[in-house]
């Protein structure tokens, strides 16, 4: 911490971005008051065929530490609250339980949470069997978790019900979760049922929107998103089948402000979202009143201003051409299954940030048949990345690196 | 000329230091991540310590620039709370029918560890004596001592399930050397009307501030009415003035009214908002109790919080 409450690394990246795109003016370090006294201009868009009238933005309640957030996001107009069965292992939906009970505003708030099962990493399906943390994709889990979410938020009903993390376009598709989702549909358990996706994004919502079943999609769409017109493209396909479409991860996600170190203007990054009329609100989660007035004033006016558009512009250019995003849709494309992903990672130690030392160890973390090993006993790479990394060219100089670091002193 | 020179040089420095802060910057060495690696994969039980279970795939290693890959949103509080590296392996019974997973996450430090334990533990638990302290439910077991938090779940289900996680989870308990206990500071709160099990640390944005850092919260509960105590510690008087000051002004900005105190070596403040507050500072501390209905008591439980931390060993 040190300059008017921002912290250092933030100073120097806005006052260096000033530096370079107006000469030599320095941005404000703050792009607006946040005027949480006053109540916010609340902008209402629908969300497809629910019918649900939800104000633009929205809370994202996973650190559910500071439940003065959310009365203070209830008293502006709030009227969408989101979480997850597994966030902090249900004390996220406990205490916006307690909130509803003791301001007696169930009716007056949308609740939304996920259902989250066990899937294939590799080929992103659902599977029955619990694996890893996750209980089976069967119906009885699913009759468990939503018994134990109602209890949670002490309430007989979820106004949307969520299955959480749809990698692919086979989960939505997924029956047994197809049908209990329906069941609890009929029953009135779920008002409205979703999927969430955070991979494959295009298409797992054209899946989803497909299979006539789910009412909602939520969704990852940021202005950092290599394939952000594919995904622009798949929502409006899914908007015109009558579905309603929630942004989430619009700031870039973690990878952007963690991997990066880079501060997104968050306002800016809303603002960006919610230009597209397809979507009809977003969750950022907020985890100070300062964060909470930013996100609340973007209502009064969506149009990004000129130093709006440079802050998006110079995030996404930070960003850079080095960075994997991990999506892992190149491993199919490997007659080796080569773990491409990691040893993209392994490439951004080596060459992004100078520590081959790092690569090094990433590589060596991979079992060998699935690691450069495999790759020196191929003659023809066919590994192609949808985002444009030249994946061959990466796992040449990778290759030569291993070869130099393993070599005989 | 000298003063142009100047501002290039400065703009040069400018430019250049937010790449090199995007790009070089690490929070940790390679050296140190790789004998943090060493560490928490040594706490990973071996398929000769008598567990019963073999090792079946893993370990997998991921850090906070890839915790999103394995845990997705949720990485965000853990990073929150301090979150340095996560181990993961998996484990089956030796006929193969049966699987576990074991993560160990490292964390900052016993506070950061005990933090996110906390707040994903509930007081409704069958808490156990394993690490620091941990619970069992019928697939899972989850316990923390000294910087780590160890989850291990099992999802096929046999009668036998909760004596093998309770075995698993001592090996791994064993090898965590050194004594440890909650955080100290939980001393200094009353005992009475104190909700079991409802202690948490709070490393960053406590109550929603982001001046307000490494913050502990208690829950109370009397004559139905629920109300919480809290103290953050800060680095020095002075910080603990600033942020006292800062907190005040928020209160403000909210049309709290705000009726200031001063005791012998204390400042205090109530406000009458939905429910009453009473914040104070005394040395390098901020406190006070929210949501109270009897600001009376309130300044009782202020008075007795003072005065241990004024005989608190240093």
């Amino acid at each position: 911490m040190g300059v008017e409450g921002i912290d250092r690394r933030e100073f120097i990246v806005r006052t260096a971005l000033g530096l370079i795109t107006v000469g030599l003016g320095v941005p404000p370090v703050r792009a607006a008051s946040t005027q949480l006294g006053k109540s916010p201009k609340i902008v209402y868009r629908t969300l497809g065929k629910t019918e649900l009238r939800i104000p633009l933005v929205s809370f994202g309640v996973m650190n559910s530490d500071s439940p003065d957030l959310i009365r203070k996001a209830i008293d502006m107009g709030i009227k969408h609250l989101d979480t997850a069965h597994v966030y902090l292992r249900g004390n996220s939906e406990k205490v916006i339980g307690q909130i509803l009970e003791e301001r007696r505003c169930r009716d007056k708030v949308y609740v939304a949470t996920k259902m989250l099962f066990a899937r294939d990493r590799e080929k992103n399906i659902f599977i029955s069997k619990g694996s890893g943390r996750y209980v089976g994709a069967t119906e009885r889990n699913f009759n468990e978790q939503l018994a134990t979410s109602l209890k949670r938020l002490r309430t007989d009903y979820i106004d949307i019900l969520y299955l959480h993390n749809c990698h692919g376009p086979l989960m939505p598709n997924y029956q047994p979760m197809v049908k209990a989702f329906a069941k609890a549909k009929e029953s009135g358990q779920a008002r409205f049922i979703g999927i969430s996706t955070h991979a494959n994004e295009p298409e797992t919502i054209r899946a989803a929107a497909d299979t006539g079943t789910w009412d909602v999609i939520l969704t990852s769409y940021n202005f950092i998103q290599k394939h952000k017109e594919e995904v622009k493209k798949s929502i409006q396909y899914a908007a015109e089948k009558g579905l309603g479409v929630i942004a989430m991860k619009t700031q870039g996600g973690v990878r952007l402000s963690r991997e990066k170190k880079v501060k997104v203007n968050h306002a800016a990054a809303l603002k960006w979202v919610l230009n597209d009329k397809n979507v009809c609100t977003t969750i950022p989660g907020i985890t100070t009143f300062e964060q909470m007035g930013l996100d609340f004033n973007v209502m009064k006016d969506l149009s990004l201003s000129d130093e709006e558009k440079r802050d998006l512009r110079i995030s996404s250019m930070l960003r850079g051409p080095l960075y994997c995003q991990q999506c892992r849709s190149c491993i199919p494309s490997c007659p080796q299954r080569v773990e491409i992903p990691v040893l993209m990672r392994a490439y951004m130690y080596a060459e992004g940030y100078g520590n081959p030392t790092q690569a090094q160890l990433t590589i060596d973390e991979l079992p060998p048949e699935c690691s450069l090993n495999a790759c020196r006993d191929c003659t023809t790479c066919t590994a192609s990345c949808r985002n444009g990394i030249n994946i061959r060219e990466r796992l040449d100089s990778l290759t030569a690196m291993h070869s130099i670091e393993k070599r005989p002193a | 000329m000298k003063g142009k020179i100047g501002l290039l040089v400065a703009i040069i420095f400018t430019v250049a230091m937010p790449l090199t802060d995007a790009l070089g910057s690490e929070d940790i060495s390679s050296d140190q991540l790789a004998r943090d690696k060493e560490t928490v994969r040594a706490l990973l039980p071996k398929d000769t310590e008598g567990v019963g279970w073999k090792s079946a795939s893993g370990p997998e290693f991921f850090e906070p620039e890839t915790l999103w890959e394995y845990i997705n949103g949720q990485a965000e509080v853990y990073l929150d709370y301090g979150f340095k590296l996560v181990v993961t392996a998996d484990y089956t019974s030796m006929d193969g029918s049966r699987s576990m997973v074991i993560e160990i996450y490292q964390m900052r430090s016993p506070n950061h560890a005990f933090g996110i334990y906390a707040a994903e533990r509930s007081p409704s638990e069958d808490f156990i004596k394993i690490g620091v302290q941990g619970y069992l439910e019928e697939n899972v077991l989850n316990f923390w001592k000294g910087p780590y938090y160890i989850k291990l779940a099992s999802f096929q289900g046999s009668s036998d399930t909760k004596e093998i996680l309770m075995k698993v989870a001592a090996v791994i308990a064993k090898k965590i050397k050194g004594s440890y206990s909650e955080p100290e500071l939980f001393a200094c709160f009353p005992v009475k009307n104190r909700v079991k099990m409802s202690e948490r640390f709070i490393p960053k944005n406590f109550l929603g501030q982001p001046f307000l850092r490494n913050g502990y919260r208690v829950e109370y509960e009397s004559r139905a009415s629920r109300y919480q105590v809290f103290l953050v510690k800060n680095g020095s008087r002075e910080q603990a003035e600033e942020a006292f000051g800062r907190y005040q002004g928020f209160l403000k900005s909210q049309y709290e009214k705000i009726s200031p105190v001063r005791e012998s070596d204390y400042e205090l403040i109530f406000t009458k908002g939905e429910k009453g507050k009473a914040i104070f500072q005394y040395g390098s501390f901020v406190g006070g109790v929210l949501n109270s209905e009897d600001l009376s008591e309130a300044e009782r439980i202020i008075a007795e919080i003072v005065h241990k931390l004024r005989n608190r060993k240093k």
